[in-house]
């Protein structure tokens, strides 16, 4: 089974305080990617020591584990940093939404690319670049960076090449150059996810820059992407010391519409959250990517600070393996799933600053029902429902990330209630190396997954996550019925049809019960007051270029 | 001149040793007294949850306030004596045990078997502790047999060593070289004179590695390979109110460190007294 | 000359040692749970790519080979890639050496030059009230945990006096400070680059703060219970009792018996120093040695723990030997 997943994004902040351990990632979730501390961007603001006025102050919790866009592991700081450092060709617009802003995943417009169309049966995509855009190294950005770039991502099996099946491209023959300035893509069918697939793929690197380091043994200079950082986004890199800061400037080459408010930006790694809550406070930062929950509250009614808040799809579930005991018996799964407390979790652990899941689906995805999960927390349901199935105690382990306050919080509460109804949990969390391991082997029987999808559309959610063998199934979840809905759905471009399938997924994944839905976070970003300009992505990565210093 | 005097009062610090060593008595029962009647002393249980309570500050029906569980702190600090205590006694007897064999055979043995034994202590005390002691943890998991058994291990070498010396020195002394000559068997000679000749400095350092480990055990907790969530532990405890510190809520982090520096404390004045009841009679 | 031999001895005997904590480390981060290639590959990738990048980092390897070609590039100062970054292990390294060495031997120093003022002082004023605070303040500070400490401290040095920079890394960048050793204050002093230097000192002070605290315990006892002997000794007595002056009374005999056993205890502290640093550097963001080791050891990334653990090991048993040389050369009395 070809694996289409790929990851998605993420987003809660959440991270990790306490531990020096300084895990990572995010972890992953559930899509991928995980959910970084939120990304984010800055304003700059009063600070106390002064450094260039205009210069936006970002605390982030750990370094970029790779520059590599290609192969980055769940790193949310490196998945954010790439998102504004690369040349993306097309991006998402900017839309208002009441008094905020946000990303918007319908209005996908060109950026370093002129224009991006289909033929009249939306299967063969023209882009056609600009001239003159230069890298910051001085080479003209042309077809035959993103030709080199497309042919990297086939044939070393990047990330990108996952997603790229979603839409119907496997070879990288159907990337052709036409001339210095056009690429054409062929998909093999029509597809109705082809823009925001793209959005988040057609990312260049400059490749002859890139041969300059090949050798070979590494064709595709994946050495020298993941220690160099690549430039010729919005923002180009102008100094990044190992570990610990790393400085960007706006790049003056961007040809496209909104280019970059603030021209530097700082980003230094403090890994303990305290400190960057210090930090903001004294207005030694403008914005903490790495702050949990439990300051948020404290941080809304503190002087110099203000804290953006936003739904997002962000989903928290507890994923449940379907072949393993005890969970491979529906009653089991569906006792757990009342005696889950919905609401205590929201209150305590979210500050009341999250949306309760009513299906699979996420609130906010179109297509979305309210039949998709109905369970609410009633310990003599749960208790019930396991009797009639003739059980009495069961157990099992519940793994989650180590060094992740905001989940360990979720496990305990939800050890504590389901002990009640004679589920006993014991916690497990795991380091992200052990937890990576064992989430490949598809051995955890438990687990709580924190993520966001980066493509708003149930197709891209089935493939990967729902189906058999996607790459974020962790659940081992497969349905015969739900296979065939999203096969066919590859096709399908009109939007009632789609509603229609989607609706028919959410009634059996009611009745399946794979994951415990737990609610779904807010976006929360902790900055100074002077900040301005933020614009919420969908997919919890931070795109900087929107930020700046109100003056 | 008037120092000179003062010196030689000092050979009778003997006071003060007796103080210090009645002093870390003194708090150590203390704390196994609150480990013990812990259930008596506090109305919640160690890991109940009070729902409507998250990070309640002190007062009300939780004196010591709340977590960020909704746990209570007073409860918890006192009920994590048990662990703590238990944990880093059982964990420097085990190394006491064991180190003491190694260096009991080093010592007496002595040429090759010697020189093997020392250079792997070498190896384990030039090993980085947490490291060695994460490594460990990772592998054998956070249960408290394997807590015990980690800090066991990255004590063990000193022991031995320590041990090593004394048999070194004690075997050639004239009784032992007597009953060793009169035909005893070397285990016998090695049980009945070597080994208690050789535990005197052992029993001097063995409190205050109590506390030791008690703070090694907190910090591989502070980093997560600690006792499983939500156990009562003192640096679990610590680790999960350090967030709370910078927004004012000291009641999560202060209670645990101060029971724990207390307890720490308890065992360093103990070993501090023992050393110089030592060091004077030995001049 | 015979220094000489006993030095080469010793040196001799550390071979072994090396070699089995290279061997150790081998294999321990091999039979750890947790597959260090699976973090770094994405979501997406297939048994294929896992095992393109397994024999990319040589783990494709039987064990004896892979131990071979580890051993072989130690030889020729090779640690190996990184897993996690790709980069060459001993430049990460090097960039992470310089700030947890600068942090542990201050520490140590500010430690040292404390415990003998306070320890010859104590020991002057044996048993009164003065001498009996200082040593139990010493045990307060040996038993507090450092973590919570460093804490404390950013939370009353910081944040409400505000007498301490934000405990975000060693240097304000503002200052433009150009790395050379990676050891701020020695690089801002060759550089002679002043506002960095200041910077560099306020960033140190927290944390050796913290570390001074809790290491000064012990070698305070060892400087006390030596002076306290020197003061008994009929050689001290009878000095004072010539009327010799105070300032040489302690120069000539105190502080000379009393350096005489602190370089093998100060090379034990330093040891633990090296070990507890992780804790105090995440405390105050100091990206250091221990940061990077720890982070290595929970994603697996094996060539980096192999050379954390072999230089960590390296720089004990070298500080062990030279404080074993400098007892020896101080004090006549030491067979060697």
């Amino acid at each position: 089974m070809p694996a289409f997943s790929r990851p998605d994004g993420s987003g809660s902040p959440a991270l990790s305080r306490r531990s020096v351990l300084q895990l990572g990632g995010g972890v992953a979730l559930l899509f991928a990617s995980g959910c970084a501390a939120g990304t984010g961007t800055g304003g700059s603001g009063g600070s106390s020591q002064g450094p260039a006025a205009s210069t936006l102050r970002i605390a982030v919790s750990g370094y970029p584990s790779s520059w590599d866009q290609d192969f980055v592991g769940f790193d949310l700081t490196a998945l954010m940093l790439h998102k504004n450092v690369f040349p993306y060709m097309i991006d998402y617009g900017v839309t208002a939404v009441d008094g905020g802003q946000i990303l918007d995943t319908s209005a996908i417009a060109p950026t370093f690319a002129e224009s991006f169309e289909p033929d009249a049966d939306n299967k063969v995509w023209t882009l056609k670049l600009r001239r003159g855009v230069k890298f910051a190294g001085g080479n003209e950005m042309t077809a035959k960076d993103v030709k080199w770039s497309k042919d990297r991502a086939f044939a070393a099996q990047a990330n990108v090449a996952g997603v790229y099946r979603l839409i119907g491209l496997t070879e990288a023959d159907q990337v052709e150059v036409v001339d210095d300035y056009t690429v054409r893509f062929r998909q093999a069918f029509p597809s109705a996810l082809t823009r925001q697939i793209q959005a988040i793929s057609l990312y260049v690197f400059d490749s002859e820059e890139a041969k300059r380091h090949a050798t070979a043994d590494d064709p595709w200079a994946k050495e020298w992407f993941a220690k160099n950082a690549p430039n010729g986004g919005y923002f180009n890199v102008e100094k990044a010391t190992q570990g610990q800061e790393i400085v960007l400037a706006a790049n003056p080459a961007y040809p496209g519409p909104d280019g970059a408010k603030a021209p530097r930006i700082r980003l230094t790694v403090v890994p303990a959250a305290a400190n960057q809550r210090l930090q903001l406070q004294n207005g030694d930062i403008d914005i903490a990517f790495g702050i949990g929950r439990r300051d948020i509250k404290d941080l809304k009614t503190t002087k110099g600070v203000k804290v953006i808040s936003a739904p997002s799809n962000s989903q928290v579930t507890i994923q449940m393996s379907m072949t393993t005991a005890p969970f491979d018996d529906p009653a089991v799964r569906r006792a757990l799933a009342y005696a889950v407390p919905y609401e205590q979790i929201i209150a305590n652990v979210y500050g009341g600053d999250a949306r309760p899941s009513r299906s699979v689906v996420p609130l906010d995805m179109p297509g979305y029902s309210e039949t998709g999960y109905p369970y609410t927390h009633d310990l003599a349901k749960a208790k019930q429902t396991l009797a009639d199935a003739g059980k009495g105690q069961v157990g099992s382990e519940l793994v989650f990330q180590a060094d992740n306050e905001e989940e360990q919080q979720l496990a305990v509460l939800v050890q504590s209630e389901a002990g009640k109804a004679g589920i006993e949990l014991r916690l497990s969390p795991l380091d992200p190396a052990t937890l990576a391991g064992r989430r490949e082997k598809r051995n955890i029987p438990l687990q709580i997954t924190v993520g966001e999808l980066w493509v708003n559309d149930v197709e891209y959610m089935l493939g990967t996550s729902l189906t058999k063998g996607a790459n974020l199934n962790y659940s081992n979840y497969g349905n015969p019925e739900i296979e065939k809905i999203f096969k066919r759905s590859h096709t399908v471009v009109d939007e009632a049809e789609r509603a229609k399938l989607w609706l028919r997924v959410q009634e059996i994944l009611a009745e399946d019960i794979p994951w415990i839905m737990i609610c779904q976070p807010n976006f929360t970003l902790p900055v100074r007051e002077e900040v301005a300009g933020w614009v919420q992505p969908m997919d919890g990565l931070a795109r900087l270029r929107h930020l700046n210093i109100a003056t | 001149m008037a120092e000179v005097a003062r010196v030689r009062e000092t050979g009778g610090g003997g006071r003060f040793a007796s103080s210090l060593i009645t002093a870390g008595s003194a708090v150590l029962i203390l704390v196994v007294l609150a480990a013990l009647f812990a259930p008596l002393l506090s109305s919640w249980g160690p890991e109940q949850i009070d729902p409507a309570a998250s990070l309640a500050p002190p007062g009300g029906a939780h004196p010591l306030g709340t977590d960020l569980n909704g746990m209570d702190v007073w409860s918890r600090a006192l009920h994590a004596a048990r662990l703590d205590l238990g944990i880093a006694v059982a964990a420097v007897a085990v190394a006491v045990v064991a180190g003491s064999l190694v260096g009991l055979v080093a010592g007496y043995r002595g040429g090759w078997a010697d020189d093997v034994l020392m250079r792997v202590l070498d190896v384990f005390q030039a090993f980085p502790t947490f490291i060695l002691a994460l490594a460990v943890a990772a592998l054998l998991g956070g249960g408290t047999a394997n807590l015990v058994a980690v800090i066991a291990l990255v004590n063990a070498p000193a022991y031995a060593r320590l041990v090593r010396a004394e048999v070194r020195s004690v075997r050639e002394l004239p009784f032992v070289e007597a009953s060793r000559t009169s035909g005893s068997s070397s285990w016998v000679v090695l049980w009945r004179h070597v080994l208690p000749n050789s535990l005197t400095p052992v029993r001097v350092i063995a409190p205050l590695n109590c506390g030791w480990a008690m703070l090694t055990l907190a910090g591989l907790s502070f980093l997560g390979l600690g006792v499983p969530v939500p156990t009562a532990e003192w640096g679990a405890m610590i680790s999960l109110g350090t967030g709370d510190v910078v927004a004012g809520r000291w009641w999560t982090s202060v209670p645990p460190g101060l029971f724990l520096l207390i307890c720490v404390l308890g065992f360093s004045l103990l070993g501090e007294g023992l050393q110089e009841r030592a060091d004077s009679t030995g001049r | 000359m015979r220094i000489l031999r006993f030095l080469l001895t010793r040196l001799l005997q550390l071979v072994p040692v090396l070699a089995g904590v290279a061997v150790l480390t081998f294999l321990l981060v091999r039979v750890l749970p947790g597959d260090p290639i699976r973090t770094i590959l994405g979501p997406n990738a297939t048994e294929a790519d896992a095992a393109a990048a397994r024999a990319r980092f040589g783990l494709d390897q039987p064990l004896w080979r892979q131990f071979l070609d580890y051993l072989g590039g130690l030889f020729t100062g090779d640690f190996g890639t990184s897993i996690q970054s790709g980069a060459p292990v001993g430049s990460e390294m090097a960039v992470r050496i310089g700030p947890t060495m600068e942090l542990v031997v201050i520490s140590l120093a500010v430690a040292l030059v404390v415990a003998t003022v306070l320890g010859i002082w104590s020991a002057r004023h044996a048993g009164r009230f003065g001498d009996h605070t200082v040593r139990v303040a010493a045990l307060i500070g040996n038993s507090v945990p450092e973590f919570w400490l460093g804490l404390v401290l950013v939370l009353v040095v910081y944040n409400g006096l505000g007498w301490a920079p934000a405990p975000s890394g060693r240097v304000d960048p503002d200052t433009e400070l150009s790395l050379l050793t990676g050891a701020d204050l020695l690089d801002a002093a060759l550089t002679a680059n002043g506002p960095a230097f200041v910077s560099a000192l306020e960033h140190l002070m927290l944390p050796v703060a913290t570390l001074v605290i809790v290491i000064v315990a012990p070698l305070l006892r060892s400087v006390r219970a030596s002076a306290l002997e020197v003061l008994g000794s009929e050689a001290y007595t009878a000095a004072a009792a010539h009327g010799l002056r105070d300032r040489l009374l302690l120069r000539g005999y105190l502080l000379r018996a009393a350096l005489v056993r602190l370089p093998a205890l100060a090379a034990l502290v330093f040891g633990f120093a090296i070990g507890s640093t992780v804790l105090v550097e995440y405390v105050f963001s100091w990206q250091g040695f221990g940061q990077w080791a720890l982070r290595g050891l929970l994603y697996r990334d094996y060539p980096v723990v192999q050379a954390s653990v072999l230089v960590i090991a390296l720089f004990y048993v070298v500080v062990f030997l030279i404080a074993d040389v400098v007892h020896a050369i101080l004090d006549p009395r030491v067979r060697i």
